[in-house]
């Protein structure tokens, strides 16, 4: 889904647009170099040469109406993949392309390029692939649909915006990718898998569930909490299940909070492990630590330098301290680091005993 | 170094066949028990606040009431443990994370009594450490608990991700802090951040170095009342410990407190501490379902 504003303008202006957003278009995709001159100067630049999520070229071209040259310039794409595409990885090593990748033209279309489009869609070409992207308004802002219209070379015959390549998995994950969709089929027959050529969703009723992506031909899950692991053996396989398990549990409602936490398999403290453990059921460790911060409340309450109390109701620690301190010796070091600003909470910072 | 008329008699009330000499010299690996170990962690938020010197004298005090103890010094890089022990350990954390030892070859015993794995120092940082070094020590932890009553887990400070799971991968959380407002923020962030994950261990307050008796009660008052009411996490007092210039001025090969000047009011308090360790750890042991130490820290790291 492309946010923001597609322009129905010239090719830079098109371009300008997509360049920055091309994973949206296909997930993984990742423009690496721009211009890429695939007919010795005759019909112009071709927009860009990026990187698919399986590791294969991928050229990118932009269709505007009034493009004369547009045609040719498919044309020449095609067959400069069919002549050179496979020595692309060699000749162009900074685009970390897996040498023997299969490559593909990819043209992209916008309302501005209807009649182009149409008229790439009846091109027999190997190799080429033609979508659209649509924009309308939601609420006031811009959002975007792809709709494939030339899939591996072949029209897609509805050209619905639903239709979209079917995923593609690396071969020697194709038995894990099956044993994964069935184990997940079990989970509730509610439970559907969209998405693009290198991306499947995971949802129930709407509700995401998880991720699997194709990276470097390897299957990759995410959870809906952002945790990731290779899905590289069977043991990875279940964990991944479990943890869709667990969040569909937690969604239905069978666990709540803590109890439906991944690897929560310990006592908890009878206060502690309560409402506050459970903000954090599908959180990462990470996660946790990075968006804990103390309040200014919390430093008045520890005696820090926002103390609001009064000394008649017993004032802080810090004050108890600075009593004692001062009434055996003089302030020193400690007490004058309550002016320092707030240390920060989950930096990560490692400081020695 | 404590001589050995001072332990021997500790060492004989535990178990007649597991003399001084045979531990030293022969390395034998302590015997397997049933159940598994109390797993203390000593953690804080601010670095200098006495972990390892409660760590290690906590340990000789468990050793000589008839504990089976090991200390596995968890600060990476900066570890000091072996030093308060007086021992100069042949293998280290580091070739126990690199694969190059086993727990057991790399089980130091001190001559006051307690095992240790010490600290390597040949790891520049906690950053290093991912999460195949932590299944490592995830595994040497479970093996350690297997044979031991007390796991005393001496961990860095600090708010790190590998810090954090040595430490919830503990029953008991042991935060040790100063009174002063520094180390009470930084205690009370790492009470905070371990009450903010799905299964923490329970934790416990010992405040060091007071200057006054009573400040140390004052001091988890306070503590625990923010704990409570921020954090909504029951914290539990453990004691104080005096402020001790004979702690501060012990010099490089000097025998720990505990085990040289026992009847110190320093050591009086540790003992005291100990006592409620115990209690502690007897009234709040985890049910089975806490799946061991190995379990609770593997669960961390697929969190990391």
């Amino acid at each position: 889904m492309i946010r923001g504003p597609v322009l129905p303008q010239l090719r830079a202006s098109v371009w300008a647009r997509l360049a920055p957003q091309l994973d949206a278009l296909e997930h993984g995709l990742c423009l690496v170099l721009e211009g890429v001159d695939c007919s010795a100067g005759q019909f112009g630049l071709v927009e860009g040469l990026a990187r698919d999520a399986m590791g294969a070229p991928v050229l990118v071209l932009v269709a505007v109406d009034g493009d004369g040259l547009l045609t040719a310039r498919v044309h020449a794409a095609c067959e400069f993949l069919a002549r050179v595409g496979g020595a692309l990885a060699a000749a162009v090593p900074e685009a970390e392309l897996i040498a023997g990748a299969a490559g593909r033209v990819l043209v992209v279309g916008t309302d501005s390029g209807a009649a182009a489009l149409e008229l790439l869609c009846r091109l027999p070409l190997p190799g080429l692939e033609v979508c659209r992207v649509e924009t309308f308004r939601v609420a006031g802002s811009e959002r975007s649909v792809v709709r494939w219209l030339v899939e591996r070379g072949a029209a897609v015959s509805t050209g619905r915006a639903d239709r979209t390549p079917s995923f593609e998995v690396p071969v020697r994950c194709r038995a894990d990718w099956d044993e994964l969709q069935q184990q997940c089929s079990r989970i509730d027959p509610d439970v559907r898998w969209d998405g693009d050529r290198f991306s499947q969703r995971l949802t129930w009723n709407g509700r995401l569930l998880g991720r699997i992506e194709t990276n470097r031909a390897q299957l990759w899950g995410h959870d809906a909490a952002g945790f990731s692991l290779p899905l590289a053996s069977d043991l990875d396989r279940r964990r991944f299940v479990d943890r869709m398990l667990r969040r569909f549990a937690h969604l239905v409602g069978i666990a709540d909070g803590a109890a439906g936490a991944i690897g929560n398999d310990m006592d908890v403290d009878a206060v502690g492990g309560g409402a506050t453990s459970a903000a954090a059921a599908d959180e990462t460790l990470r996660t946790t630590l990075s968006t804990t911060r103390l309040s200014a409340e919390e430093y008045s309450a520890l005696g820090g330098p926002t103390a609001v109390g009064s000394a008649e109701e017993g004032g802080s620690v810090a004050d108890d301290v600075a009593r004692i301190v001062t009434a055996d010796q003089p302030v020193q070091g400690s007490l004058s680091r309550t002016g320092s600003s707030p240390p920060r909470v989950g930096n990560g910072t490692h400081r020695t005993d | 170094m404590v001589d050995q008329e001072t332990l021997e008699p500790d060492l004989n009330a535990i178990d007649a066949g597991r003399s001084l000499l045979r531990r030293l010299f022969r390395g034998a690996a302590p015997e397997p028990r049933t159940g598994e170990a109390a797993v203390l962690a000593f953690a804080s938020g601010k670095g200098g606040t006495g972990k390892s010197f409660l760590a290690t004298n906590c340990a000789i005090g468990l050793h000589a009431a008839g504990k089976r103890v090991v200390v596995v010094d968890c600060d990476f890089g900066l570890a000091n443990a072996h030093l308060l022990f007086g021992v100069n350990p042949r293998f280290t954390m580091l070739h126990l994370l690199d694969g190059a030892v086993s727990a057991a070859q790399a089980l130091v015993a001190t001559p006051h009594g307690p095992n240790l794995i010490a600290g390597g120092s040949g790891i520049a940082s906690l950053a290093e450490l991912d999460a195949r070094h932590m299944q490592v020590l995830a595994k040497a932890l479970h093996w350690l608990a297997g044979c031991h009553d007390y796991v005393l887990l001496d961990c860095p400070a600090g708010l790190a991700p590998q810090s954090m799971i040595t430490v919830l991968a503990a029953q008991h959380a042991v935060v040790v802090t100063n009174p002063e407002i520094a180390a009470l923020t930084d205690a009370y962030a790492l009470i905070k951040c371990l009450a903010r994950q799905p299964a923490h261990p329970q934790v416990q307050l010992v405040v060091n170095r007071v200057t006054t008796p009573g400040l140390g009660k004052a001091t988890f008052d306070r503590l625990a009342d923010v704990s409570r009411r921020f954090a909504r996490c029951d914290i539990h007092y453990l004691g104080e410990v005096p402020e001790d210039s004979a702690v501060t001025h012990r010099r490089l090969g000097q025998a720990p407190l505990l085990a040289s000047l026992p009847a110190c009011p320093t050591s009086q308090a540790i003992q005291s501490i100990l006592r409620n360790v115990e209690w502690q750890v007897q009234s709040r042991r985890p049910t089975d379902a806490s799946g061991g130490v190995e379990a609770r820290m593997l669960a961390q790291i697929r969190r990391w």
